[in-house]
């Protein structure tokens, strides 16, 4: 007995050594998938449509499907582990001055671009100075408006000057999404073919790129991460069709694709021979209001459209509710609390449309697409309900864009595009004197929350700034929300070393095959 | 010599008038190519530099008339949303559409043929009526149906031909063909109803000629009589219908390219539509309006070759 009572007790203590030995020093994707990464073969990606572009200059921005083209073949000085930390690639260190207005980034020696060009404190002074320079006009200036210069210390240092303290510089610098943060070959840049044959430090070196077809990278034997990448050949594939893409993926023609389509999901989930990967994002699907027209002008009709509004009943009809209810526009990774969400409720909605007093009659303007048209008639359906009629006109996504920007709008559906930081995303789109503040909305008490949010270098100040602000956003009905951002990619079975697709991205070069290919 | 010169002025005006058509109806389209250029980060100041960039304010006949100087020269312009030469995108575009077409009209004649051959040596038979029936059921079907259910069946459930995707044909004759098969066929199986009916009722009123009479009397076997001496007189409306099918094609595989994500010339005019990117939306029309009156010009002249009465005619006229 007392044997069996000793083996029983030393059983349970190795057991929670292991546990907390798991805890503290997780084991490796491939070690947790159980297969080690096998170099050699090629993929091919599925992806919604063709990349604009890679300069930063001509593209203006990357398009969500050309997010994992750009990680592919181009490097940031920073990446962002899952807990937001930065994690060194071309820059090895970023350390800020006192008063948070400087930054010194140490640069990685011994990396080469893909042309030969070495990479260097110059060609990232380079880069930055082209982002900054007003007349080249750089379509993302907002998201990095407040770095005043950018200036070399010596052959491996930079320095990143700021106008004022800003606490989300470091996202910026480490943004997936964002293409300033992708540093280009300074001489590609020069000879003009960095945008259509983008030149990067990447594990894989651009190719081809038949338009509209596909963009093809091929493994660069010269990274500086030994080991890596695995596969020898990357395809990132256009096909627009969601339907199409996920034929072809169980055709065999594309081995992972990128989709949103729940009836596609939910059919791969069930299908032994796929594997369904998902990641939340920052961000969110909204539904904005022009706030400085009758009659969403006024508080309480906005408040009566929040309260009729039922987002869950949307995503489930909609998304089939692949897509997580959104609160606020952090996508989990503020603890807000209460974000003071306006609940369904069609009798708030009635008494607050009856205190308003007047007919409420309103134009969603829609794009016309499948989904667009399906928004508009679940909102003309639930306004319905509450006594407000709605008008729906389907648009070209470029026009609706176009009235958006001129102001000429009542209500919309519009996305608040994913971040690691939301921070500078809602100043820009919410501060009352920001070029791109669609809702038109002006509140002196919001301004506040999102100067702090901007210019504090105190996280909890900043984090508390922020919850005040979709509490704000909640409270006054600026917009709505229609489901939180969450990507999605189905993959084959054999394809191994995928642990997240948060922004949508597929990281080829942690990528290889279980098997031969 | 009269003939051709009388075609080619015919081609140059209908190329004309269909430019100048479409690059003012472009222009009246309720989309922005500044805001499809922009996205959504442009500020009224991005949104009014683009427009002097690209000349926007100008009026839309001065735009053509550059356009049009331009093209004269063999410069078709760049397009607006990627900043590439017009011509090379149709150059890499324009082969996988003809490729398609190709295929699906061998496909259709390679049915129509046959059918049309046995239902007219028994016209009234069990096989012409039989044939007549399946022929007229697929007419009902839009190609894009067909072609999902192509899909369905033969990518997914048999996994014979790929869903999705094109391969150049220096990557393979066979990969290249296999892409296209679901699609052309999807194309062919709707095409060779109507080439099957009028070859069908061209070959009767042939075969009730006097020169088949004698045909028969001489004791020629069937197959001879249909192939060597009714076939050829009795295809001209056949060619002629070829002719506008293809024609009709080149711009009309623009859901069967978008479906099986082949990179053709219909995806690249809708893109460009969409994103009132005129000067790739005019280079494409002005190849579609080429190829269309050209490839009619090309039916004309074959009559010439297939008819010696014709050529005699010429001769004596």
């Amino acid at each position: 007995m007392g044997n069996n009572v000793r083996r029983g007790r030393v059983m349970w203590m190795v057991v929670m050594t292991l546990v907390c030995v798991q805890a503290f020093f997780p084991v490796p994707g491939w070690c947790a998938q159980g297969t080690r990464p096998q170099p050699g073969g090629a993929l091919t990606v599925g992806v919604e449509e063709d990349s604009k572009g890679f300069d930063p200059i001509k593209a203006g921005t990357l398009t969500t499907s050309a997010r994992s083209a750009a990680m592919a073949i181009e490097e940031r000085l920073f990446g962002l582990d899952a807990k937001g930390r930065l994690v060194p690639e071309l820059g090895l260190s970023a350390t800020p001055s006192k008063d948070g207005k400087h930054w010194t980034v140490k640069l990685r020696r011994g990396v080469v671009f893909h042309d030969g060009t070495p990479f260097n404190a110059d060609a990232v002074v380079n880069h930055w100075a082209r982002l900054l320079d007003p007349q080249n006009r750089f379509r993302g200036y907002s998201g990095i408006e407040p770095v005043a210069k950018v200036e070399k210390i010596d052959e491996f240092a930079v320095r990143f000057n700021l106008k004022h303290p800003w606490l989300p510089f470091k996202n910026v610098i480490a943004s997936a999404t964002a293409i300033a943060a992708y540093i280009p070959s300074p001489k590609a840049v020069r000879e003009g073919t960095q945008d259509r044959a983008p030149v990067g430090t990447g594990p894989y070196r651009f190719k081809e790129w038949l338009p509209g077809d596909r963009l093809v990278a091929v493994k660069n034997p010269a990274y500086w991460q030994k080991g890596k990448p695995n596969l020898e050949r990357v395809v990132f594939r256009t096909v627009p069709d969601m339907q199409t893409r996920f034929a072809g993926l169980k055709s065999g023609e594309l081995d992972v694709i990128l989709t949103e389509r729940g009836a596609s999901i939910l059919q791969a989930q069930e299908d032994t021979s796929l594997r369904v990967y998902s990641s939340e994002s920052t961000g969110a699907e909204t539904f904005i209001f022009n706030t400085a027209k009758p009659p969403l002008n006024d508080v309480r009709v906005r408040r009566a459209i929040a309260h009729a509004w039922n987002q869950e009943f949307y995503i489930k009809a909609s998304y089939k509710g692949i897509i997580p209810v959104a609160h606020d526009p952090f996508g989990g990774t503020l603890a807000c609390g209460d974000p003071g969400y306006r609940e369904f409720s069609p009798d708030k909605a009635r008494k607050l449309i009856a205190e308003y007093g007047k007919p409420v009659n309103l134009e969603l303007q829609v794009t016309n697409t499948p989904r667009g048209r399906e928004f508009g008639e679940m909102v003309q359906r639930m306004l319905k309900e509450i006594g407000v009629a709605v008008t729906i006109t389907p648009l070209a996504l470029s026009q609706r864009n176009k009235l958006v920007f001129a102001g000429d709008y009542q209500m919309t559906g519009w996305t608040l595009f994913d971040n690691t930081d939301m921070g500078p995303t809602l100043y820009a789109n919410l501060f009352s004197t920001s070029a791109l503040n669609f809702s038109q909305y002006k509140n002196p008490e919001l301004d506040q929350l999102l100067t702090v949010a901007q210019k504090s270098t105190n996280s909890k100040e900043r984090q508390k700034a922020l919850c005040g602000a979709a509490r704000h956003i909640n409270d006054q009905a600026v917009f709505l929300y229609r489901g939180g951002l969450r990507y999605n990619a189905i993959a084959k079975a054999g394809v191994k070393g995928i642990d997240r697709v948060d922004h949508c991205i597929v990281r080829v070069s942690d990528l290889w095959w279980d098997g031969k290919k | 010599m009269r003939f051709i010169t009388g075609k080619l002025l015919h081609l140059l005006v209908v190329t004309l008038a269909v430019t100048v058509i479409t690059f003012v109806m472009l222009d009246w389209l309720p989309v922005s190519i500044v805001h499809e250029i922009t996205g959504r980060s442009a500020t009224s100041g991005d949104v009014a530099a683009i427009r002097l960039q690209l000349r926007l304010d100008d009026p839309v006949l001065l735009r053509y008339g550059r356009w049009l100087i331009g093209a004269l020269r063999g410069e078709l312009g760049q397009s607006l949303i990627s900043g590439l030469p017009v011509a090379d995108a149709i150059r890499t575009h324009l082969p996988v559409t003809v490729e398609l077409i190709v295929l699906a009209q061998v496909m259709a004649l390679g049915l129509a043929l046959p059918v049309a051959l046995l239902s007219a040596w028994r016209p009234g038979s069990l096989f012409d009526r039989l044939g007549g029936t399946i022929a007229f059921s697929f007419t009902a079907i839009p190609n894009f149906v067909l072609a999902m259910f192509f899909i369905y069946l033969f990518s997914l459930r048999l996994k014979w031909f790929p869903a999705t995707g094109y391969t150049p044909l220096t990557e393979g004759v066979w990969a290249n063909l296999r892409g296209f098969m679901l699609p052309a066929a999807a194309i062919a199986l709707i095409e060779w109803v109507v080439l099957m009916r009028v070859l069908r009722t061209d070959l009767i009123a042939t075969l009730r000629e006097d020169f088949i009479q004698l045909a028969r009397a001489k004791g020629l076997p069937a197959w001879r009589i249909m192939l060597c001496h009714a076939l050829r007189p009795s295809c001209f409306s056949m060619i002629t219908l070829l002719g506008i099918q293809v024609g009709n094609l080149i711009g009309g595989t623009v859901i069967l390219e978008n479906l099986f994500a082949l990179p053709g010339l219909g995806r690249l005019l809708i893109a460009g539509v969409f994103a009132q990117d005129y000067p790739m939306v005019t280079g494409c029309v002005l190849v579609l309006a080429i190829g269309y009156v050209g490839i009619n010009f090309l039916v004309d002249v074959s009559y010439l070759l297939l008819d010696p009465r014709l050529r005699r005619e010429g001769n004596n006229g």
